[in-house]
């Protein structure tokens, strides 16, 4: 039996639970996330409206698992986006050298050290925002910090005695770098993938807090607070659900990764 | 000095290479700026006139050089929607986002080195433990909440300052830097937590080699050990971290402006993102960028100065 550590064990849980209810919200929420009510706005909360209510009368609760809905299905599709994109690069690279490999993570070390979130917001200038523009910038900025992860495990393995091995049983390059070495990367990249997920929390977040990120009629947690700045001192219980939703998605996504890096033996 | 020269180099390549992609996007993807100047009714005279003035008919390396030439000598070029130079645009907002950005690396490094050394002094005391929790917390809160609380707080509740009355540094410096210490403290707790975690794991990994056994049972005190020994050694890797910081801290401040209505360089970037005023969404990124690139560039060189081992050792490795 696999001994977790108490960072997974709790990030994990955690993150379960947050994405368990958002799934829920999918298929119902307690009340209509959009309907008005004129006759309860701004109220506190209660039995009724267990977060309160916001300036139209809008249930929160249900408007605030709406919009980490949003939120995490950003997360996911920038993710995958970076992660697939990431692992095709680094495999490459990390398992060839040579030339191309040196051009490429310079490359990529200049992009990693930029604020992430500032250069989504140049992409998302030209691109528009939306949702969908979004994920595409997000996910483009995500590629080099997986193709860096992934290039260094494939540096090391391709000088390892079963890779080696597998060349001498004729099996082919791809099959090696797909087969034989990806499943040895899988502790160093489910810790990438959780702290990918926290700054793509994070990231959409900010933007959408801007009102560069999702537009209406997307429900989402930044554009909740910054509607509920307005309201700050009638309900604070808008901006504050808001809030404590994102940093929960967040701090579940970081105690999994570092538990996870942790557990790999990373000093992270 | 080898060594410094390719640094020297490769830093000026980037900065090209950075300039170039700027270009890039925002003069040729970003689409006619003459149709988004002029508006809904223009004829094509009007049009063509306006495309000549700005040089937009010449050939593609030559506005690049134009380009970066005015950057350099600090011509950013015109904003659209306001119809005045970047440059004097920025100059307006480039001193309140600096000052925000300064205050809150004060803050940083005056919270974040004591307190680091004070919790590995007392390592699994209970302050320590209290710390470490929180410290999980704090690196989780997004700076953008953190200040809408403090607003709340701070601000509504404790009537400590008025938000959203910004007074500016011409006016009361004083004052000024009142209003900025909420902000400057909501971008900073975030950092300060990573800080601290980051030295703290540096100073125990510095505890655990053996000179500082052998200094032990030569019977030195543990303090003794700290200040003259571990802090030196421990403190390298926060350094670079900390310089790394900076175009971070720059970043969260876009944000907090946002938060506190504060009239910087954030406010500006997020109003012409939203009115799609290229020219100085250009100006500012590439500004970021080459604060960016310059603090890497910084980070290492410090790194190789306080640190002599690095030095030799590449030295040797040459």
């Amino acid at each position: 039996m696999k001994r977790y550590h108490i960072y997974t064990k709790a990030g994990g849980i955690l993150s379960a639970v947050m994405i368990l209810l958002i799934v829920v919200a999918m298929f119902w929420t307690p009340y209509d996330a959009t309907a008005t009510n004129s006759a309860a706005k701004l109220s506190p909360p209660s039995l009724a409206h267990l977060l309160g209510t916001d300036n139209l009368g809008r249930d929160i609760l249900s408007r605030v698992l709406e919009g980490a809905g949003t939120t995490l299905l950003i997360a996911v599709l920038t993710v995958a986006m970076g992660a697939v994109l990431g692992i095709l690069i680094g495999a490459f690279t990390g398992y060839y050298g040579g030339p191309l490999d040196n051009i490429l993570m310079r490359i990529c070390d200049t992009i990693t050290a930029f604020p992430s979130f500032l250069l989504a917001l140049a992409i998302v200038s030209i691109l528009g925002s939306g949702t969908y523009h979004v994920v595409l910038a997000l996910g483009l900025l995500f590629i080099p910090s997986f193709a860096r992860i992934v290039r260094g495990e494939y540096a090391r393995a391709a000088t390892q005695a079963y890779v080696d091995n597998a060349k001498l049983m004729g099996a082919g390059a791809l099959r090696i770098m797909f087969v034989h070495i990806l499943p040895n990367t899988k502790s160093v990249l489910l810790s990438a993938i959780a702290i990918g997920f926290n700054n793509a929390v994070l990231a959409e977040a900010s933007m959408s807090y801007l009102g560069i990120g999702v537009q209406p009629p997307d429900p989402s947690l930044g554009r909740m607070l910054s509607e509920s700045q307005t309201y700050l001192l009638s309900a604070p219980w808008y901006a504050i659900s808001a809030g404590v939703v994102i940093i929960l998605l967040i701090l579940g996504f970081t105690l999994l990764g570092e538990g996870l890096a942790k557990e790999s033996g990373q000093n992270a | 000095m080898r060594y410094f020269l390719k640094k020297i180099i490769s830093l000026i390549i980037t900065l090209l290479l950075v300039s170039f992609l700027a270009f890039l996007t925002f003069q040729l993807i970003s689409g006619d700026p003459v149709t988004q100047m002029l508006g809904t009714e223009y004829t094509e005279e009007m049009a063509a006139h306006l495309r000549a003035q700005l040089g937009l008919d010449d050939p593609f390396p030559i506005r690049y050089f134009r380009w970066l030439g005015g950057f350099i000598t600090g011509d950013f070029g015109t904003s659209y929607s306001y119809n005045v130079p970047v440059s004097s645009l920025l100059s307006d907002k480039l001193p309140v986002t600096g000052l925000l950005s300064a205050f809150s690396f004060v803050l940083l490094v005056s919270i974040s080195i004591p307190l680091g050394i004070w919790l590995a002094a007392h390592e699994d005391s209970i302050p320590d433990k209290i710390f470490t929790a929180l410290n999980q917390i704090a690196m989780s809160i997004p700076p953008f909440f953190l200040g809408i609380m403090m607003t709340l707080v701070f601000g509504l509740m404790l009537h400590l300052f008025v938000p959203g009355n910004y007074i500016s540094y011409q006016e009361n410096f004083g004052a000024s830097l009142a209003y900025l210490l909420f902000p400057a403290i909501a971008i900073a707790i975030p950092k300060i937590a990573m800080t601290v975690k980051l030295f703290k794991s540096s100073l125990h990994a510095e505890y655990r080699r053996d000179y500082v056994r052998t200094a032990l049972s030569r019977g030195s005190t543990r303090r003794r050990i700290l200040y003259s020994h571990v802090l030196r050694n421990a403190i390298i890797p926060v350094v670079t971290f900390l310089a790394l910081t900076i175009p971070e801290i720059v970043a969260g401040s876009i944000i907090i402006e946002q938060v506190f209505t504060v009239p910087g360089l954030g406010r500006l970037l997020v109003s012409s993102i939203l009115n799609r005023d290229y020219p100085v969404v250009c100006a500012i990124v590439m500004l970021i960028a080459a604060l960016v690139i310059l603090m890497n560039f910084l980070a290492d060189i410090l790194y190789r100065i306080i640190d002599p081992r690095i030095r030799i050792d590449q030295e040797a490795s040459k």
